[in-house]
């Protein structure tokens, strides 16, 4: 390795550690909020120079933007009272005892964490050369995606199952549309003139993701992202307004990707176990559960920044609302 | 893998030290990224050889899981917010929110 690149490494490295301190002791949460942005960008940077370029592409795309909007989101709804605006001063109440538990706990766990990582076997190469002697069979001639579609699929299909799970879970709470916030979204004018440009270069992009997943790097959850995110900025611009109507196709599109999965699951029970692919069609069943995956990944992702369902036009009554109002 | 131990460390006190759920909910993924920092560097050890994919698919389901778990935080957040009027947890916090302004509607 050059000195440039070792010199690069151990400086992304302090600054990432630099970032986390700073935004977890900022007391201005809009900056934090931003601080994580930066954070996530500099994150999908040390994926890029750990060769990972799958993982830099999701991290982009997920970790620094759909959690960074989500964050904003949360912010502008929950920080416009006196109380809270952008501040973030209330610390947890402890006494020094309490502080001294928390501060040898957090050390210790450091600590130990540190051991084990020091301690791992230096030539350990982990699962690659197996991969390796069975990447021919697998479908896909990227590594990550033959372990995610293949090799591991099981783990891909419950992510799928959490993703719905999560969506459930939002919608039962039972939250106001995010499009009820006056100020949080209808940005319109120059913004309704950008996403005009975007959400198509948005769709294209993913379209490209997907397409090159099985070779390249990118697949289904890169390429969901993206679609998603042309979702958010429709819904933003005005552009696309949600109503009763949409709700039964949204709910189909979401189920779509694990349903495609599960049945191309069990279409390999005939040849021998669940998940097992036909032989000789392994590649066209890989493309096939990744386009559906996709389409549900971006209807799933642009439904929870949403946050309600489309039909809920009636937020769940809230207790307590009484006794605070004077 | 030493900055993912540390990015983990720093990402737990958050979670612990400060009140605010939005700060907490920005541990926990502080949290993840060193957890996978720590999985990611393991698997891409050997210079010059190809990084493991297992980890790394490993990682990117556990990037959406993050996504998806933040997202299911935030709503409660939201969600305690609209029901309390305070974005902190009941007893970590004790100073009341202001009465005037707490429980305004959109």
């Amino acid at each position: 390795m050059s000195i440039v690149a070792a010199v690069f490494d151990a400086v992304l490295g302090l600054m990432l550690i630099w970032l986390a301190w700073r935004l977890l002791r900022s007391d201005d949460l809009f900056k934090a909020v931003v601080l994580f942005i930066v954070f996530g960008l500099m994150v999908a940077l040390a994926w890029a120079r750990l060769g990972s370029p799958d993982l830099a592409l999701a991290e982009a795309a997920i970790g620094a933007g759909l959690t960074g909007v989500l964050l904003l989101i949360t912010l502008a709804t929950t920080g416009h009272s006196a109380y809270a605006t952008f501040d973030a001063r209330p610390r947890v109440r402890l006494g020094w005892a309490g502080r001294w538990t928390r501060g040898l706990l957090v050390a210790g766990v450091a600590a130990i964490l540190a051991t084990a990582v020091w301690s791992m076997a230096e030539d350990f190469r982990g699962l690659a050369p197996a991969v390796d002697q069975r990447i021919a069979e697998a479908g896909a001639a990227n590594p990550v995606t033959a372990v995610l579609l293949n090799f591991r699929s099981w783990d891909t299909l419950l992510e799928i199952g959490v993703l719905l799970l999560a969506l459930t879970a939002t919608w039962a709470l039972g939250g106001r549309p995010v499009s009820a916030f006056p100020g949080a979204v209808r940005m319109g004018g120059m913004f309704t003139v950008l996403a005009r440009f975007l959400v198509p270069l948005l769709v294209l992009t993913g379209i490209y993701l997907v397409w090159a997943g099985t070779n390249q790097p990118g697949g289904a959850f890169q390429a969901g992202t993206l679609i998603g995110a042309a979702g958010i900025v429709l819904l933003l611009s005005g552009l696309l307004a949600p109503h009763r109507g949409h709700a039964f196709p949204l709910r189909v599109l979401q189920v779509f990707g694990l349903l495609v999965f599960l049945s191309a699951g069990l279409a390999g029970l005939f040849g021998g176990h669940f998940l097992e692919y036909p032989a000789g069609q392994v590649g066209a069943f890989i493309l096939g559960v990744e386009l559906a995956l996709t389409v549900s990944i971006a209807v799933t992702l642009g439904a929870l920044f949403f946050a309600a369902e489309p039909h809920a036009a009636r937020p769940l009554p809230v207790q307590g609302r009484q006794q605070e109002a004077p | 893998m030493l900055v993912g131990v540390a990015l983990f460390s720093l990402g737990l006190h958050g979670l612990l030290a400060k009140a605010h759920l939005l700060h907490k909910v920005l541990g926990l993924n502080v949290m993840a990224s060193g957890t996978f920092m720590v999985f990611i560097g393991a698997g891409a050890r050997v210079p010059g050889v190809a990084p493991d994919p297992v980890p790394q698919a490993m990682v990117l389901t556990g990037i959406v899981v993050a996504v998806c778990t933040a997202a299911y935080a935030l709503a409660l957040t939201r969600r305690i917010r609209d029901v309390t009027g305070r974005t902190t947890l009941p007893g970590e916090h004790d100073t009341p929110p202001p009465p005037h302004r707490a429980a305004r509607d959109y």
